[in-house]
């Protein structure tokens, strides 16, 4: 070969490289354009546990990294991180409940550190509160009481059934929900259970203090049966070990609703969900971890119709997107969760941790 | 990554089993084909009562598509482990796998306290915990009273709510079933296993407690100082045939009871978990049918009381362990796995087995129905589960009130015990024997009474010479040093005159029965009769079921352990069963230990 045949067939392998280059480049830069992904690698969600189901939907359709963490966990981790750690969480943002985001920027603020996470937020996603109850247990309680709420299974928990007309072989008045300190759904629960005993969404910790109310809460909670482990909820284990386990469990509808659809005749017959007035609900939102690179991309997808209607698959109510099976249009939502606000839901926490030692 | 953590959900009841860690770890391998060497191997530890249905759960899953992670197909091994034992194992990060079985990267206990209590055990040594996201509780099984149905009905079962303090009151009633107008029952006798080998029996005695202060939750460590309660554990446990460390035992006995014409006459109540009765009723007592094995059903079924305290769950986790053995490839595919059983199809299986599905959308249906004994809508409550050191306690106080024991060890020193075992030490089978049964001398109480006898053929030169006392039977805290000394002492002689040794150990056993206590002899061989002076087999065996069939006023039990290969397990087993008692297996010297421990757990 000559040389100028030799230059110019340098030339043609040279012009094909950089087409390939081009060309691979290309698709890189439509790949960087697929939800989820960014110029560093995929997005970071750390989700609540009762999030689980949408956040593993969402990753199935994405290229997101969920981590599913407790959100007593989470709280922690986020109200204590050093400011210069922030970085260093691994996340990009964070899917979880109104009051969880706030707890953890009121802790930040109050220790006069930069905030771990921004502002949340619109809610994404809402369930209302519900109190399961086997209809056998329901109709006494309904005797016993008249409204089957949280004031009523205060009032009796922990007592034979039979002193209210139960059968012996229920044994005592067991109520359940989630850990509090654990779970978001938990705390709500507790939180739902103080506003219907004070009777006002605003409670102060000085009711918290107040011996009736100790008096009542603290029934409440020593009657909730300790000793059941294992990974499922309390929803769960009512519904496989019967009302062995709890005769009442307050839970939320995105759980209970499609988990009830889904159970056998027996099981699903002999439960209603009931949902104590005023309702309340457990709200959904996104907060961007502080300083997060992919923070803003992330809310997208997630606040997004994606993440819409992962959460509706799951459950939850989402305004304009198909509800689940199980998951009924009444009752009506309040503009609001009807909770307490979140320094009243840690100093409600604090409480309980006294009551139960 | 998935973040969980342990404690949620689950207030009050972390490390709930925390004292009974003086557990067998008696292991038995299904045998398996070796995984193909592509395949991801997913061992899983199981406790006893469910190896069966996991391994057919696994073979399933073998086949199916789901059984593929990565591109490479997946296999699952299953290997027997009881609960307290693999705790043991894994607080010790799981050590000699060729002995105690692989590495397993699922553990399923018979209820997931035992997670808590392996990670306690794990966080006091400093290390690391391995159950850092909780098991998926694939199904659940309640502990029930078993009782023969027609001693239910003389209690006003179904229609009357019973309770363990109804049963337990009328175990300590003197009348004992005449109280109830039928005195041709005898006294009323207790089945429970020893609760520091057994889940069922740590729950029975929990609930004991219970019925002894009338509570259902919040039992303290007072509860258990008072008198009454002291005095009412106390009499309870003067009604117990036996411990022992599985239920099964007493299963096959009431079987073979029942086949004989007699099943009121061993015991009245176990306490067993439901999926027992379904297998009893079923006519494969131990849940496990041998090749050509056929079910007969028993003449008088079992039907399951569930106490009108309330009752507790064993609730089968499947725990994917965060131990350093486990590769990512291998809990991706346990995770398939627990998936997998969890299925709507894979927990009807489990129902098959006489399980509660852990799906609730699997209705808990046949064969837990009415017909089987046993009531879909029960329980009604549970009792709450001690804290740990409440339990530690009942646990110290079921040790101290416990029935005594009057045992007769009736060791063989034929010249075959001293062949070798262990060819890395030298070791003979002798030299293992008497390590393990000064060993099992720490499981006795002081108040115990135990003696030592030793049989080979013409070992004395005075009448009788096939046996010889060395150390006479008395209270353990005087005799132990003298058992201890005597045991290191021996040395293997001549033949075996097996017949002769244990008619004669039963006799003198039986000749000074004492009713306050469990009377049995511990008779260790490794031979077979080799006495042309006594070959009557059928004499022998006659002789033991005479004063055993309808349980005499003077029970005397033996238990049997055959010991290396050359054991004749068949005529032990049958000893055994003669008596009302259990054979034991240790046909690899090295399991001699652990085989010890589990016939004094019968104490």
């Amino acid at each position: 070969m000559t040389v100028a045949a030799r230059r110019f067939a340098a030339l043609v392998v040279a012009i094909a490289m950089i087409g390939a280059a081009l060309g691979i480049r290309s698709v890189m830069d439509g790949d960087s354009n697929r939800s989820g992904t960014s110029s560093a690698g995929p997005l970071r969600l750390l989700c609540a546990r009762e999030l689980a189901d949408a956040c593993d939907d969402l990753a199935s359709r994405s290229d997101i990294q969920v981590t599913v963490a407790a959100e007593g966990q989470s709280v922690a981790t986020l109200s204590s991180v050093a400011d210069t750690d922030i970085d260093t969480l691994g996340y990009d943002g964070w899917l979880t409940f109104d009051h969880d985001a706030q707890i953890v920027r009121d802790a930040r603020a109050r220790a006069a550190v930069r905030p771990s996470v921004g502002r949340p937020s619109e809610s994404v996603g809402r369930s209302p509160l519900v109190l399961a109850v086997w209809n056998d247990r329901a109709t006494v309680l309904g005797a016993a009481c008249g409204d089957v709420d949280y004031r009523c299974l205060g009032d009796v928990a922990g007592t034979p059934w039979t002193t209210i007309g139960g059968d012996v072989r229920w044994g005592s008045v067991k109520p359940g929900h989630a850990d509090p300190a654990d779970d978001g759904d938990g705390l709500a629960v507790i939180g739902q259970a103080a506003t219907q005993y004070l009777g006002r969404t605003d409670p102060s910790r000085d009711d918290y203090a107040d011996d009736t109310f100790l008096e009542w809460f603290g029934r409440l909670e020593r009657a909730v049966p300790g000793g059941l482990t294992a990974a499922a909820s309390p929803f769960e284990r009512m519904l496989t070990a019967g009302p062995a386990a709890y005769d009442a469990v307050g839970t939320y509808e995105a759980e209970a609703g499609p988990l009830l659809a889904r159970a056998s005749a027996d099981r699903r017959d002999q439960v209603r969900l009931l949902y104590p007035a005023p309702v309340a609900t457990l709200d959904v939102v996104y907060a961007p971890i502080s300083g997060a690179r992919g923070a803003d991309a992330l809310r997208d997808v997630v606040t997004g119709d994606d993440g819409r209607a992962a959460l509706a698959r799951a459950g939850w109510r989402v305004p304009g997107v198909d509800a689940a099976r199980g998951i009924p249009t009444t009752p009506g939502l309040p503009n609001g969760p009807e909770l307490p606000d979140a320094g009243s839901l840690v100093a409600l926490l604090e409480t309980w941790r006294e009551i139960t030692g | 990554m998935r973040l969980r953590s342990l404690a949620h959900r689950s207030r009050g009841g972390t490390a709930a089993l925390l004292v009974a860690t003086t557990v067998l770890a008696g292991q038995a391998t299904i045998a398996l084909p070796a995984a193909a060497a592509s395949c991801v191997t997913v061992d899983i530890a199981s406790s006893p009562e469910k190896l069966v249905l996991l391994t057919d759960l696994g073979k399933r899953f073998g086949r199916s598509s789901a059984a593929e992670v990565g591109g490479r197909c997946v296999e699952v091994r299953v290997t027997k482990a009881s609960s307290g034992a693999a705790a043991t194992l894994l607080a010790a990060n799981w050590p000699k796998p060729a002995k105690n079985g692989p590495r397993p990267v699922i553990w399923s206990p018979a209820a997931s306290t035992w997670g808590a209590v392996l990670d306690q055990r794990r966080s006091e040594a400093g290390k690391s915990p391995y159950v850092t996201t909780p098991g998926t509780s694939f199904m659940l099984t309640p502990l029930v009273i078993g009782m023969p149905k027609p001693m239910a009905d003389a209690l006003g079962y179904p229609a009357t709510p019973i309770g363990f303090s109804d049963v337990l009151a009328l175990s300590q009633d003197p009348a004992g079933w005449a109280g109830k107008g039928h005195p041709e029952w005898g006294p009323f006798r207790l089945g429970k296993t020893n609760p520091n080998f057994s889940t069922s029996g740590l729950a029975q005695t929990v609930a004991q407690y219970y019925a002894a202060t009338g509570k259902t939750s919040d039992l303290t460590l007072e509860d258990l100082a008072r008198p009454e309660v002291d005095a009412f554990a106390r009499g309870v446990e003067s009604a117990v045939v036996h411990y022992g460390d599985t239920t099964l035992t007493f299963q096959n006995n009431l079987y073979r009871a029942d086949r004989r014409g007699d099943p009121n006459g061993y015991a009245s109540a176990i306490a067993v978990e439901e999926k027992s009765v379904v297998d009893y009723n079923r006519g494969n007592p131990d849940g496990i049918l041998d090749p050509g094995e056929q079910p007969r059903k028993p003449r008088i079924p079992l039907v399951a009381i569930y106490p009108k305290e309330g009752t507790l769950f064993s609730d089968n986790p499947l725990i994917v362990l965060d131990a350093p053995w486990v590769s990512s490839a291998e809990a991706t595919a346990a995770r398939a796995f627990t998936k997998f059983v969890t299925t709507a199809k894979n927990q009807r299986r489990v129902l098959e087995y006489g399980f509660r599905p852990g799906n609730p959308a699997v209705a808990v249906g046949k064969p837990i129905v009415a017909a089987n004994g046993l009531d879909p809508s029960q329980p009604q409550t549970t009792l709450e589960v001690p804290e740990p050191a409440v339990l530690a306690g009942v646990i110290d106080q079921w040790n101290q009130v416990r029935k005594k024991a009057r045992v007769l060890l009736v060791v063989d020193v034929s010249g075959s015990m001293g062949d070798e075992a262990d060819p890395k030490t030298g070791a003979t089978k002798l030299d293992l024997a008497k390590t393990a049964a000064i060993a099992a001398l720490d499981q006795f109480q002081p108040e115990d009474e135990v003696g030592l006898r030793i049989f080979s053929t013409d070992i004395s030169d005075r009448e009788p010479t096939d046996y010889r006392d060395l150390v006479p039977i008395g209270p353990i805290s005087a005799n132990k040093p003298d058992l201890q000394t005597q045991i290191e002492r021996l040395k293997p002689t001549q033949g075996t005159p097996l017949y002769t040794a244990a008619e004669d150990a039963y006799t003198f056993m039986k000749d000074g029965f004492d009713a306050t206590r469990i009377n049995a002899v511990v008779l260790l061989t490794d031979g077979r009769n080799e006495d042309a002076r006594n070959e009557d087999l059928a004499g022998l065996l006659a002789a033991l079921r005479t004063t055993t069939e309808g349980e005499s006023t003077t029970p005397v039990r033996i238990f049997t352990i055959a010991y290396g290969n050359d054991a004749d397990e068949s005529t032990l087993k049958r000893m055994a069963e003669a008596t009302n008692a259990a054979a034991y297996s240790a046909v690899d010297p090295a399991t001699i230990v652990n085989v010890f421990n589990a016939v004094v757990s019968n104490f």
